[in-house]
């Protein structure tokens, strides 16, 4: 008999549920993939189904149900935070607790009618969740942990060790001191989406320069040397009120927050780079406490602080660890799989295998759902939507050949990825090369005009012919230099308006689509045994051009979750400005296919981050 | 978004896509659709030639044999299977078929295969969709309404011809639909506005109702000479005709008014009576099996709102066909 775990995480944002079999994972998928709402917070009925359909089993069949967070120490942290903040916050009682008494509280009894009325429910607490997500799948068999996220129950930042099967947290950060919650007030303040545009601010924060790192530190937050901090709560909203920040806080940095979608400033990408600063300090000193307590060579991390890869590529290059494996889904939608994972080893006793054939135990992050080739062409067929057939060799050289032509290309092949990042089963794709490609994606597929470069994907062998990066990346979660003799330097001055388009278009190296302004790029290394079919189009992009990385971006719109069925890649394809889609072995080619007429403005769909 | 879990077919209309698995959501928790790599909803691949000391069945019929609700092994195929050790069930079971698309599926995938013994059980509402050009479907990836095409058969001078093949493909609207076709298209039930009514607004109350006006939801078999029942047993005569000499074993499944007897089922028992006129044909009459259950147990065989059997109820038919299964088995050693 196997021990097969079903993890779920729900109620806060990015619902996921994972199967783990064995200790194996099996599956792993976000709910938004199937609701097409970025982000959804509700039980994941869609992401339940297509673990048990993965795994070919029934809920009856579940050795547990394992939720990712503990409901009633989180109620106890709202209720005690209140009663602190007393007389104010009534206002956020009143709109949290129809939802903590309606829903949270009663996540045993959901289960139960959802999925099976017998089976076994367990609750694991929310950073032994993500500290479980980081060290299981690494490819460690000791390693120190690091979880930094908004708050999840008490803790805000957690310090532990795992050892085989064993994980241990002995050190935590509680709320309302948070290192994640002070990040998303900056992200609210310079005008992004809270826990959604944290990334836009990462990339900001490369155009300025940091003159408000002084003030952060003389007013917002104290750090120690052991990368222990506190907040001044009298500059922050979210103890009492229904705001990230308090008037205290507009005062302190000057002004009100930017409007949302409004002109990014100067300012803007100074306060950017300004909270960069005091965040990377804040990691850097917490990692270097983590090695001392522990002594060991690894590093595993994981909360939504850690999908930071510009703070994650100074760990590296500070050489505090040997090594550093960061959970691809480390917000709260891995909590899921690591829910699953520690209930498997610590509570069935089931051992841990560290992987030792691959990368690390996470497959690559591909462990959503893939949908055969005989699945694509019933969906084509039955709409009568014009496509070739190729073999796995032809749509390599096919694709390879349209990029360097300076096509983009939506790429649809295998099983989906879990976490945030598209990896090459759910991407966007074009020519790394190209001046042009950074302004087409932006304006003709994700309709922004973004200041962010893309990311590229390079085969893991010539990472550094391009990158100052010593080690593989496979989940784009590190930052790293281009090396400095592809630069193309030039004025970097941003004018007095702000206005950064100028600057952005610029070319900065030999592979402008991918290089950000400071000459960064965020960087996903590409390995032939855990991504052939991908790894055989930049393969064959580099025996055409000579360069081994292509661009890859996610497969949707700005706003919209990333595609996951033939029917949402399609649609996005049609909806957008790219030329060919590959759905499996089936290539779609756009000026061949029907009108697509659609009866609202999909545009007014989708929330901006 | 829901796995598409179909395939177009020119002749059939559609088919299961092949080497598929698609978990269902479902009232009772969802089940597992897995097929073979012909896209039926078979655990066994369809060989030319049955295993050595196998007796193999082709069964045949609609959702009720593919086994919507439950997992395949759940099926009362599968649990026929199980008792009989050597006995191998090939299901060709395909949901949202007429009896005449099932015969076009034996045509197309069986006729030329190995096997010992041919088992048809109609859902006895498939008169319905025999006699139907479209059908009303709700497409389970996209949740939208649409009339589907099939193929259908005529009797002219007691021949069958066959039309609409190759299938139109798509869904279409009901304005869509040709101007002849207009009074020959199945949606799901007699009195649709008052089943809509009902199932709205009255659902608590819809056995009472059923129960009460004894509502015959296929009255089609009550008259001999119902142009629907001419043509359904017409199929099934020349279809057994073509089973090249093997027995043939029919067994319609009633529906859940007959099982939980709120409708009469004298009808549908003797029009399939009449098939036994034919020199290879044995009708199983099931229901005798069904009303052996307390009637408190008969709406187990049933979901809650939806009419497919539950796993008891596959164990109840599987019961109803064991000895007619048995006798064909033994006969064969």
């Amino acid at each position: 008999m196997s021990i097969d775990v079903l993890g779920i995480s729900c109620y806060y944002h990015d619902s996921a549920a994972t199967l783990v079999r064995d200790g194996e994972i099996i599956a792993a998928v976000q709910e938004e993939r199937f609701t097409r709402r970025k982000h959804d917070p509700g039980f994941p009925d869609n992401a339940i189904n297509y673990c048990l359909e993965e795994g070919e089993i029934d809920p009856n069949e579940l050795s547990a149900v394992v939720f990712y967070d503990n409901p009633l120490q989180t109620f106890d942290r709202i209720v005690k935070s209140l009663l602190h903040a007393a007389p104010n916050g009534v206002d956020q009682w009143l709109k949290a607790a129809p939802t903590w008494l309606g829903l949270k509280l009663k996540v045993q009894q959901t289960i139960h009618e959802r999925l099976d009325p017998d089976v076994k429910v367990l609750f694991s607490d929310h950073h032994m969740s993500h500290a479980a997500s980081a060290f299981y799948p690494s490819p460690y068999s000791d390693a120190a942990v690091i979880t930094m996220d908004g708050v999840g129950e008490w803790a805000t930042t957690a310090v532990g060790a795992g050892h085989g099967e064993s994980l241990e947290i002995f050190d935590e950060i509680r709320f309302p001191h948070s290192l994640g919650l002070l990040y998303s007030a900056f992200t609210y303040y310079t005008g992004f989406r809270v826990n959604s545009g944290e990334y836009k601010l990462m990339g900001l924060a490369a155009y300025g320069e940091p003159e408000y790192e002084s003030l952060i530190r003389d007013h917002l937050i104290d750090i120690k040397d052991d990368g222990s901090y506190r907040l001044n709560m009298d500059y922050f909203g979210f103890l009492d009120s229904n705001m990230m920040i308090s008037q205290k806080f507009e005062d302190l940095l000057g002004g009100p927050a930017r409007e949302p979608e409004s002109r990014i400033s100067r300012r803007d990408m100074n306060l950017a780079s300004s909270i960069q600063v005091v965040l990377e300090d804040v990691v850097l000193k917490l990692a270097r406490r983590a090695r001392k307590q522990t002594g060991l060579p690894n590093l595993v991390l994981a909360g939504g602080v850690a999908l930071n890869c510009v703070a994650n590529g100074k760990i590296l290059s500070e050489g505090i660890f040997d090594n550093v494996w960061i959970q691809p889904a480390a917000g709260d939608a891995g909590g899921a799989l690591g829910a699953a994972l520690v209930a498997s080893h610590t509570y069935f006793d089931v051992p841990r295998q560290v992987e030792t054939r691959g990368r690390d135990g996470q497959k690559g992050s591909y462990l959503g759902p893939a949908y055969s080739n005989r699945e694509v062409k019933a969906f084509l067929d039955y709409r009568e939507y014009p496509y070739s057939q190729v073999s796995d060799d032809e749509r390599a050289a096919t694709v390879a050949s349209a990029i360097a032509d300076g096509k983009i290309i939506g790429y649809m092949v295998g099983r989906m990825e879990y976490g945030p990042r598209s990896l090459g089963a759910r991407s966007i794709l074009g020519d790394a090369r190209n001046v042009d490609t950074q302004s087409i994606m932006n304006l003709k597929i994700k309709f922004r005009e973004s200041f962010r470069p893309f990311a590229p994907s390079v085969l893991e062998a010539y990472c550094e012919e391009y990158f100052g990066l010593k080690t593989d990346s496979p989940y784009m979660l590190l930052v790293a230099p281009v090396n400095e003799d592809r630069w193309i330097v030039s004025d970097t001055v941003i004018p007095d308006d702000g206005d950064m388009l100028p600057l952005i278009n610029r070319p900065r190296s030999d592979i402008p689509a991918v290089t950000h302004v400071d000459y960064s790029a965020r960087i996903q290394t590409v390995s032939p045994a855990e991504k052939p079919d991908y790894y055989a189009v930049i393969k064959e992009f580099e025996k055409l051009t000579g360069y081994g990385l292509i661009v890859n971006t996610s497969f949707n719109v700005r706003g919209e979750p990333i595609v996951a069925s033939p029917e949402d890649a399609y649609r996005c394809f049609m909806r957008t400005g790219i030329d060919m889609l590959v759905l499996e072995n089936c290539i779609l080619i756009k000026n061949e296919q029907p009108e697509f007429p659609e009866d609202v403005d999909w545009k007014d769909t989708y929330a901006v981050d | 978004m829901a796995r598409q879990i179909h395939e177009y077919h020119p002749t059939i209309g559609y088919t299961f896509i092949p080497e598929l698995r698609a978990r269902i959501p479902h009232e009772a928790g969802g089940y597992t659709v897995k097929t073979n790599s012909k896209g039926f909803r078979c655990e066994h691949e369809v060989t030319a030639d049955k295993p050595p000391h196998t007796y193999r069945i082709a069964l045949f019929g609609d959702s009720f044999t593919a086994g919507d609700g439950v997992n395949n092994s759940q099926r009362y195929g599968d649990v026929l299977e199980k008792r009989f050790p050597g006995l191998q069930v090939l299901n060709f079971g395909l949901s949202g078929t007429g009896t005449d698309q099932q015969y076009l599926i034996y045509q197309q995938f069986v006729k030329e295969i190995e096997f010992d013994l041919l088992m048809i059980c109609p859902w006895v509402e498939n008169i319905r969709r025999v006699a139907a050009h479209y059908r009303l479907v709700t497409s389970r990836a996209e949740g939208e309404e649409g009339y589907l095409a099939k193929p259908y058969f005529e009797l002219q001078d007691r021949k069958l011809n066959l039309h609409q093949v190759p299938v139109p493909k798509g869904t279409f609207t009901k304005d869509q639909l040709p101007e002849q076709d207009q009074d020959y298209v199945d949606v799901g039930g007699r009195h649709q506005l008052a089943r809509e009514l009902v199932n709205t607004y009255l659902k608590p109350l819809k056995s009472v109702i059923q129960s009460a006006t004894k509502f015959q939801p296929v009255p089609a078999y009550d008259d001999p000479n119902n142009p629907d029942w001419q043509l359904m047993k017409a199929i099934l005569v020349q279809w057994a005709s073509e089973s090249g000499g093997r027995p043939v074993l029919i067994a319609p499944i009633p529906m859940y008014h007959h099982i939980e007897q709120s409708a009469p089922a004298d009808g549908i028992v003797q029009r399939f009576e009449e098939l036994e006129q034919h020199p290879n044909i044995n009708v199983v009459n099931t229901l005798p099996r069904f009303w052996e259950e307390p009637t408190k147990d008969r709406k187990r065989c049933r979901f809650k709102t939806d009419p497919h059997l539950t796993p008891y109820g596959h164990q109840v038919l599987a019961d109803a066909l064991a000895p007619a299964v048995s006798r064909y088995v033994e006969a064969a050693k």
